[in-house]
This record gives C-alpha cells, sequence and structure tokens, in this order.
C-alpha cells in the first residue's frame, strides 16, 4: 500500500482495520462485473467496491 | 452492573453472550449477523448482571446504523469485555486500544485460539495483557463468568513489552476452496446449485422431505385425531378437533419436515461462511440494482423469515439501500410460504420440486428487478468476509432446533388460535346455532371480498378467506384452507398457480410489517404494502387467464 487517497467513514474504517500505508496486501478475487475486489492483509479478508479501491495505490 | 460485550464483526460476541447468559441468539460465519443490542439479567448471589450483546464495531466513529447501536451502549457500560478474534488479532486491537482509552474497565476475551494454534500462531495471554494494559483472558465461557461476576478483575499495567513478542499470527495463507469460492463464478454456480439441490431434497416425492411429510400426515392428522375423535360424542367437538384442530393445525405441523430441510440449509450457508463469500461475489450483480453484496444475506434470510431479513438490513451505511431493501423483501417467498405452495402444487404435480423451484427464482428474480425500480442513492461495498469453515455439527444442531421449535410455537398459538376462530366463525350463523360452513357468519363475510378473487378462479368463499388469513401469518393460509375444504382439493392447475402467484407477491405478514414500520417508517410500509397488494391482484389475474387461455390449451 503506497497511498491511499479515501476520505470520510470509509477511511475511518480501513484506518480501524488496520490498512495504511506500508501494509502488505494480497488481491484474492474480484466480484461480478468486476464491480469489487477482496483484499487480504494482516489476516484479515476485505471487500471494497472499485471506487474506493481506485483511490488506493499500490506498489507492486 | 452493565457488561457490554464488544468487538469486531464476527469476533464471537454472540456466542460468548449465549454461552454467558443461556440464550439462544442467532449466530453465523459472516460479518452483520448481529443488528441490534440484546440484554439479558443474570443473578448471582443476590446481584444482579445485565449481559449487553452489541453488533460488531470497529471504531468509535460508526460506518453504519448498527455500529452507532454498539457505540450508544459502550456509553452505558458499567464493565466491557472485548472479544477479539485471534485469526484477526493484529487488526482487531485498533478498537482494543480505543476502549481502553475511553477508561472504562476492560477485560479482553480471545476466541478462535484452537485456530490460530493450527495454523502454527500462537499468543502469550500475559505478555499481550502487558502489552495492551488490560487483563486478557483465554478460557472457557464459564470460567470467564466466574471472573467477571466475582468482581475481581485485576489492574495490569501497561509496559513495552511488544505485540511480536505476545502473538505469532502464524500461516496466513488462503486456503483452495476460499479461493474456489472467492471466484466469482463458483461462488454463484455453486449457490445455485445447493439452493436446486435443497429444493430436491425437500420437495422431490422420493426425498427424505416428502416421505416424512407424509409419515407425519399417517401419524397427526389421521391415526391420533382418529383416536381423539373415535371417544368424542357431540357433533360441533368432532367437528372442532378433526376440521379446527387436525385438519388446520395438525396440517401445518406436518410440513416440519419440509421446513427441516430449509433451515438446514440457511444454517450451513450461516455456519460456513458461504454466505459471506456470496455476498462479495455476487455485489457486481446488486450494484446494477443499486444495492451491495450485503443484500445477498438479507435475500437468503428471507427464504426463513422475513421479518428476520429485514432485521439485518440495520448494517446498511445508506437508509434509501436499507429502504429498497426492505421494499423488495416481501418478494422472498419465506419459509411460511412453503405449505402454501405444497398445499395447493402437491395435488397437481406428482413432482412438484420444478414448480416449487420456479416460484421461489421468480420471487428472487423480481425482488433483484424491483430493487432497480425504486428511487433513491445506493449502497456501497466495504466489509469483511470470512474464511470458509466446516459448520459444527453441535452448532447446526442447536440453529436448526431452535428454528423448529420457534415454528411449533408459531403454529401452536397464532395458527391454532386463528384456527379455532376460523371454526367458529365458519360454523356458526349470526344467531350463533350450528350450521353448514355455507350458511356461517364467515362465508356472509366473505361472500363480499369473493369478487375479488373470481377473476383468478378462485370464486369459492373459502378459497377468498384463505387467502386474506396470510395478512395474520403465511401459515394460517394452508392451515384455513386444509379446515375448511376437509373434503380435498378442488382447485383446478390454472386456479392453484394463480393462488400461489397472489401469495408470492402479496404483502408480508403483521409481524414483518411491524419490523419494516420500525425500520423505514409507515408511510414507505404501507405504500409498499398497497403496491404489492396491486402486483399479487394483477399477477393472479394474469397467470389464470394465460393459463386457462393459452397455457391450458397445450398443457
Amino acid at each position: 500500500m503506497s497511498r491511499i487517497k479515501v476520505d470520510g467513514s470509509a477511511r475511518f474504517r480501513l484506518d480501524a482495520l488496520g490498512l495504511s500505508v506500508g501494509t502488505h496486501i494480497e488481491v484474492l478475487g474480484h466480484s461480478l462485473f468486476h464491480s469489487g475486489v477482496l483484499i487480504s492483509f494482516c489476516g484479515v479478508r476485505l471487500g471494497m467496491r472499485k471506487k474506493i479501491a481506485e483511490a488506493v495505490e499500490v506498489s507492486l | 452492573m452493565n457488561i457490554v460485550l464488544a468487538g469486531n464483526p464476527n469476533a464471537g460476541k454472540t456466542t460468548l453472550f449465549n454461552a454467558l447468559t443461556g440464550s439462544n441468539l442467532r449466530t453465523g460465519n459472516f460479518h452483520g449477523v448481529t443488528t441490534t443490542a440484546a440484554k439479558k439479567r443474570v443473578k448471582r448471589d443476590g446481584d444482579a448482571f445485565d449481559y449487553f450483546d452489541v453488533p460488531g464495531m470497529y471504531a468509535f466513529k460508526p460506518y453504519s446504523m448498527e455500529e452507532q447501536a454498539a457505540i450508544d451502549e459502550i456509553k452505558s457500560a458499567d464493565l466491557i469485555v472485548n472479544v477479539v478474534d485471534a485469526l484477526t488479532l493484529e487488526s482487531s486491537l485498533n478498537l482494543t486500544r480505543a476502549i481502553i482509552a475511553s477508561g472504562k474497565k476492560v477485560a479482553v476475551y480471545l476466541t478462535k485460539v484452537e485456530t490460530l494454534k493450527k495454523r502454527g500462531g500462537f499468543v502469550d495471554e500475559k505478555a499481550l495483557a502487558a502489552h495492551l494494559g488490560a487483563p486478557v483472558y483465554i478460557c472457557p465461557p464459564k470460567k470467564l463468568k466466574k471472573i467477571l461476576e466475582g468482581g475481581s478483575l485485576p489492574d495490569v499495567k501497561r509496559d513495552k513489552t511488544p505485540l511480536n513478542k505476545a502473538y505469532y499470527g502464524g500461516n496466513l495463507s488462503v486456503s483452495r476452496i476460499d479461493k474456489l469460492f472467492y471466484n466469482r463464478f463458483f461462488a454463484l454456480a455453486a449457490f445455485v446449485v445447493l439452493v436446486v439441490a435443497m429444493f430436491f431434497f425437500a420437495f422431490h416425492p422420493l426425498m427424505p422431505g416428502a416421505y416424512f411429510k407424509g409419515l407425519c400426515e399417517e401419524l397427526i392428522c389421521v391415526k391420533l385425531c382418529g383416536a381423539i375423535t373415535g371417544n368424542l360424542q357431540n357433533e360441533a367437538v368432532i367437528s372442532l378437533v378433526e376440521e379446527g384442530i387436525f385438519g388446520g393445525v395438525g396440517s401445518v405441523l406436518c410440513f416440519i419436515p419440509q421446513l427441516f430441510v430449509l433451515y438446514l440449509f440457511l444454517t450451513v450457508l450461516d455456519e460456513s461462511g458461504i454466505m459471506s463469500a456470496l455476498a462479495f461475489t455476487t455485489d457486481g450483480l446488486f450494484e446494477k440494482v443499486k444495492l451491495s453484496g450485503r443484500a445477498a444475506f438479507s435475500l437468503v434470510s428471507g427464504f426463513g423469515c422475513t421479518a428476520a431479513a429485514i432485521l439485518t438490513t440495520r448494517g446498511y451505511s445508506a437508509p434509501a439501500a436499507q429502504r429498497r431493501t426492505v421494499a423488495v423483501l416481501p418478494f422472498i417467498p419465506c419459509g411460511a410460504k412453503l405449505p402454501v405452495f405444497l398445499t395447493f402444487l402437491s395435488p397437481l404435480f406428482k413432482n412438484p420440486f420444478p414448480a416449487i423451484t420456479v416460484f421461489y427464482f421468480v420471487g428472487v428474480l423480481v425482488a433483484i428487478a424491483a430493487s432497480a425500480l425504486i428511487r433513491g442513492g445506493s449502497e456501497g461495498m466495504l466489509s469483511e468476509v470470512t474464511p470458509i469453515i466446516l459448520p459444527q455439527a453441535k452448532a447446526v444442531a442447536i440453529k436448526l432446533c431452535f428454528h423448529i421449535k420457534g415454528f411449533i410455537i408459531k403454529v401452536a398459538s397464532v395458527v391454532a388460535v386463528f384456527c379455532v376462530a376460523s371454526w367458529f366463525l365458519a360454523h356458526f350463523s349470526f344467531s350463533f346455532k350450528f350450521v353448514q360452513p355455507d350458511e356461517s357468519m364467515l362465508a356472509a363475510i366473505s361472500r363480499l371480498l369473493t369478487p375479488l378473487f373470481k377473476p383468478m378462479g378462485l370464486g369459492d368463499w373459502r378459497l377468498a378467506y384463505a387467502a386474506l388469513c396470510g395478512f395474520i401469518a403465511k401459515e394460517n393460509v394452508a392451515a384455513t384452507y386444509l379446515m375448511l375444504m376437509p373434503e380435498g382439493f378442488v382447485l383446478g392447475r390454472g386456479a392453484a398457480l394463480a393462488m400461489c402467484t397472489f401469495m408470492l407477491f402479496c404483502p408480508a405478514c403483521v409481524s414483518a410489517l411491524s419490523a419494516s414500520v420500525k425500520e423505514v417508517g409507515a408511510k414507505f410500509t404501507f405504500k409498499c404494502a398497497a403496491i404489492q397488494l396491486l402486483l399479487a391482484f394483477a399477477s393472479g389475474y394474469l397467470v389464470y387467464f394465460c393459463y386457462e387461455n393459452i397455457f391450458g390449451f397445450i398443457g
């Protein structure tokens, strides 16, 4: 995770789950019509919509 | 003393609450099962302890309505038991630290520690307690209860113990079966196959559901009824027992074997985590109709009970999405509609399984399509997905018993009272003389409503009355029909299909309506109910017309 450009209650939830800059994430899958992505980090599996996912930058 | 069980969703708060208080609240292996706070008082040596089970939360800044409910309860707590899932301990501790910082008395209780050990992880209670500055417990619920009610929580000083000395998460890789269910095509296809298999086992004449139903009918409605009425002399009492009690209530109780299959399927979905994976993978489909994957959970819950499904919508972050889901939930055939479909379709089809399956799928499709037509904003998705696990047989058995017990209690109370009252009205005239049903008070009143049902082929007053009974409880439809028509089935195929279509689309029962009023307000609830009623009549007329004028010639 290199940058998180999410605001509001979604940002609070990501912070509360421990997703922050520097966290190592793994992409597990996508939902139908690629509307969302499922990621894994620190034992947590988090599904998020495309709108939020696009606001999160990752470096490979 | 107020003891609040707080923690992240799916940490095991409700399971712990049930163990501490002897309750039987609903649990499941996905996030968002508990949507309202529950309270139970326990007394010990003269002291009263009020335990509170609250919805899961991640932080003191709420993302959804249910999180706000949790935060409100925590404010009144004397002691907070922070239930933490050992499998996701690192992220869970963000909430733990926030709760400790609130200044309230806190005890941390770890769950799923055995599973953590199986994947190679470990957790040291004392080191973790020192890291957090709060007591940490890994013990059976009984022991925790003694500690909490004994008033002997130790003060633990926080020191510089690093977290990695107290905890190691083990092998965090995703299992093959999880990866399979996270595949967007597999999850949906697997769900459809499971649903069809459920209907097959429940409704196919050669399968256990139908076999045991027949057995129940023979034992209850024939042998037991015969044994009791054989000792009676009074004509009115014999009629009450045969038609009112066994014909109505007894007949509905005979559906228990098939309901058992339905609830078994729903319980396995709940406990295994498949529901959570389905909610994520179908999110793309629900996004098209302005909902989120969370709606999958509400819709599947609707297969059991519409009122319970309505309560699950509290986890939505957008009120408009909640309203939309509540509006479409009555289209999902609930468990109470199952006896109705079976009563009207079984006599017409040697194998009612395909017909009933079609009705269930039509209900789901109409619910999804209706969602797209309702105005308002949409719901986003940002939620945890749980791992797939093999459900524990004990947990499944307890939940099944709870569902079946609830059904029996409802039939033995609401339906029984309704059947007896209906029997009385159907066998006595306005001058309170014992008469034939066609001369009764009920016949006179119901004939006023019969013109509404005649275009569906339901010109008999008894059918009109049975259809309307569903507004109290859907089980009443089958019960009153079987009670008022002891001579057996008289409907043609078109009329039976029209009746089932009417029941599929008609508004939910009183329990679901009152849950809906509580969640989304009376005005919206009754507006939706009026539209559903019009749709129910219109579709019933259409089905009957089409069958009699088009398909009847073919079939």
